[in-house]
């Protein structure tokens, strides 16, 4: 089932376009990776897609609806957008962030109940911070407050969940906890789940599908062994790699090993 | 177990903050009955409280006293509780009721009457009150570009304020004989004021102190950034104007009853963030709690310390407030290395 399309759109800041002509189509459930050089328009790609920009021209769809025409909250219900550079304030705990989740759940007079409460727990323990719940969001290694932000947008009950970039600045051993967090949650829960990422054999690996962006256009979206091949990684990032594959075809792992026009940063 | 001692911790110190808030409150109230020009027994107040009228000193309490504090107490809470709303919205430690022009425009239009029309003195407060609303509309137009962005109001609300402030001085200069009549309001304090400036504050600090305690999960949100917040479907434009005008009624009442009161609207939300956090459900009732309570000691000792002579109340708030909340912060400084 076709829930979230994005049809004939363009992006600008400022009059200035940043994506054009953009055509997706997600399906439930489903790990979607954009990937694409810095600048390229995939966190502008992500934000249409989750109504925090919107288009100069076409539409983004949930339901076949036009997502700006939809109420904000209606949405919110339905889908989950973690941005980059998240901040929370000193002394919020675990407990208070993921409790924002439900808000788009309650309204001016009606402020939680033993219901919200619930999801509130099993978000906590979907995301193994039972034993973090009442400690200070900041107090926490990189990992950890990222669980706490996905832990959120649990909370929301989304069917789509967008995330920027979920795991620059982590070491691996959380990107990889991260990853299998996400594709978890996809598996049991059915969500579509959204990711800008820089670390293609984490995309790969996690990834039912992978869109390549360049110049604000999609390059190639496909599944991972279409997109990830040497022809496309020098055309989109200008790099020299060596895919190889396993017995079965649908593993890849991906050594770039030099960018294409090298330039001569120290001179002979 | 530390996680649930943190918890813990955070509850306690809740707690006892509020109840310290209402001792001091209290012990606050009963100091300004009693001290002044003349000293009041407890049994008379609490003769009065009965309802009493036949005591000796009931006009001077029911009519000079009372209105005072309450009067007091009404601007101390519209103060922090706006303040607190705009270091929110603004995400900026610095922001305070001057930062969305209700300083400047409240001045502007006060010192005009009080210098020019002199005659028209009554009015003050009214035209403060419009200065106030009219100069922070100003500033909200002068930054919206399809959308209100908190610096983009920070740097329009302090070009506003020297623009408005830069035709104050050029009036105190032209008519610097008159300056003497202003300095008492500039400075903010509660000479006089009766139960009219009751009546004038009141509707604003009932319906803003409910609407922003009954609302403090939109701010809690709010700190976490406008993209979050719209991710949870907060319609972020119209939710921070809301709350710009809230801020903006609160403080205009609150200034046109007391004058240009600073240090209120900007360290008590501090002072309250430090003992209990930024958890807006507890942040906005123990400010206004304190802010009422600091008011009403320090216009008591405004009015007693070098009796007959007043002094302003501003004035006795940035010389007990600063340093009990450098205080505060050190401490607070200190517990995070």
């Amino acid at each position: 089932m076709n829930i979230l399309t994005a049809r004939d759109v363009d992006i600008a800041y400022n009059s200035k376009k940043i994506v054009s002509n953009l055509n997706i189509t997600f399906q439930k459930p489903e790990i979607v990776s954009i990937i694409g050089p810095n600048g390229s328009g995939k966190s502008t790609i992500l934000k249409a897609i989750g109504r925090l920009l919107k288009p100069e021209r076409g539409v983004v769809l949930l339901d076949g609806k036009n997502i700006h025409s939809l109420p904000t909250k209606e949405v919110a219900r339905r889908m989950a957008i973690l941005p980059q550079g998240l901040q929370v304030p000193d002394d919020i705990t675990v407990r208070d962030l993921v409790s924002y989740g439900r808000s788009p759940h309650q309204n001016f007079w009606n402020r939680g109940d033993s219901n919200d409460k619930d999801i509130i727990d099993q978000a906590i323990r979907d995301t193994h911070l039972e034993e973090l719940s009442f400690r200070p969001v900041h107090t926490l290694s990189g990992g950890e407050r990222q669980r706490a932000w996905i832990a959120m947008a649990l909370a929301q009950k989304p069917e789509i969940m967008l995330l920027d970039e979920p795991t620059t600045f982590l070491d691996i051993h959380h990107q990889i906890e991260i990853m299998e967090l996400l594709s978890r949650l996809c598996k049991v829960l059915g969500l579509i789940v959204i990711i800008v990422i820089h670390d293609l054999n984490l995309a790969v690996r996690y990834s039912h599908r992978i869109i390549a962006v360049k110049n604000g256009k999609i390059f190639k979206d496909g599944l991972p062994s279409e997109v990830i091949t040497e022809e496309i990684l020098s055309d989109v990032f200008h790099i020299k790699a060596k895919i190889m594959r396993g017995h079965t075809g649908s593993e890849i792992i991906c050594i770039p090993y030099g960018v294409c026009k090298p330039q001569k940063l120290i001179p002979d | 177990m530390d996680t649930v001692n943190f918890h813990d911790i955070r509850y306690l110190k809740r707690v006892v903050t509020g109840l310290l808030g209402l001792v001091i409150l209290v012990l606050g109230f009963i100091a300004s009955v009693k001290l002044g020009a003349v000293d009041i027994s407890v049994g008379e107040i609490i003769a009065l409280l009965r309802g009493d009228k036949n005591i000796a000193n009931y006009h001077i309490i029911w009519n000079i006293r009372l209105p005072r504090i309450i009067a007091g107490a009404l601007v101390g809470m519209n103060l922090a509780i706006a303040g607190a709303i705009l270091q929110c919205i603004m995400r900026n430690p610095l922001a305070d009721p001057g930062i969305i022009g209700v300083t400047s425009g409240a001045g502007l239009a006060a010192v005009v009457v009080m210098i020019l029309f002199p005659e028209h003195n009554s009015l003050v407060p009214i035209v403060a009150f419009a200065g106030a609303i009219l100069s922070s509309l100003v500033v909200y137009g002068i930054s919206w570009k399809g959308g209100v962005n908190p610096l983009r109001l920070i740097l329009a609300g302090v070009a506003v304020a020297s623009f408005l402030g830069a035709f104050m001085t050029v009036l105190m200069v032209f008519h610097s004989d008159k300056v003497q009549g202003t300095i008492n309001w500039m400075a903010g304090g509660f000479q006089g004021r009766s139960w009219e400036h009751v009546k004038m504050i009141l509707p604003y600090t009932i319906i803003g102190t409910a609407v922003a305690l009954g609302s403090f999960k939109y701010l809690n949100i709010l700190m976490l950034g406008d993209d979050v917040a719209k991710g949870l479907g907060l319609r972020v434009e119209s939710v921070r104007f809301c709350y710009i005008a809230l801020a903006a009624f609160l403080a205009a009442s609150a200034v046109s009853v007391a004058g240009l009161l600073g240090f209120v609207g900007l360290i008590i939300p501090h002072v309250v963030r430090l003992l209990v956090g930024s958890d807006h459900k507890f942040l906005l009732p123990f400010s206004a709690l304190l802010g009422a309570a600091i008011i009403i000691i320090a216009d008591t000792v405004a009015r007693t310390i070098f009796n007959p002579v007043e002094i302003p109340v501003g004035v006795i708030m940035a010389f007990l407030g600063a340093p009990f909340f450098l205080y505060l912060l050190r401490g607070k400084l200190r517990g995070r290395h």
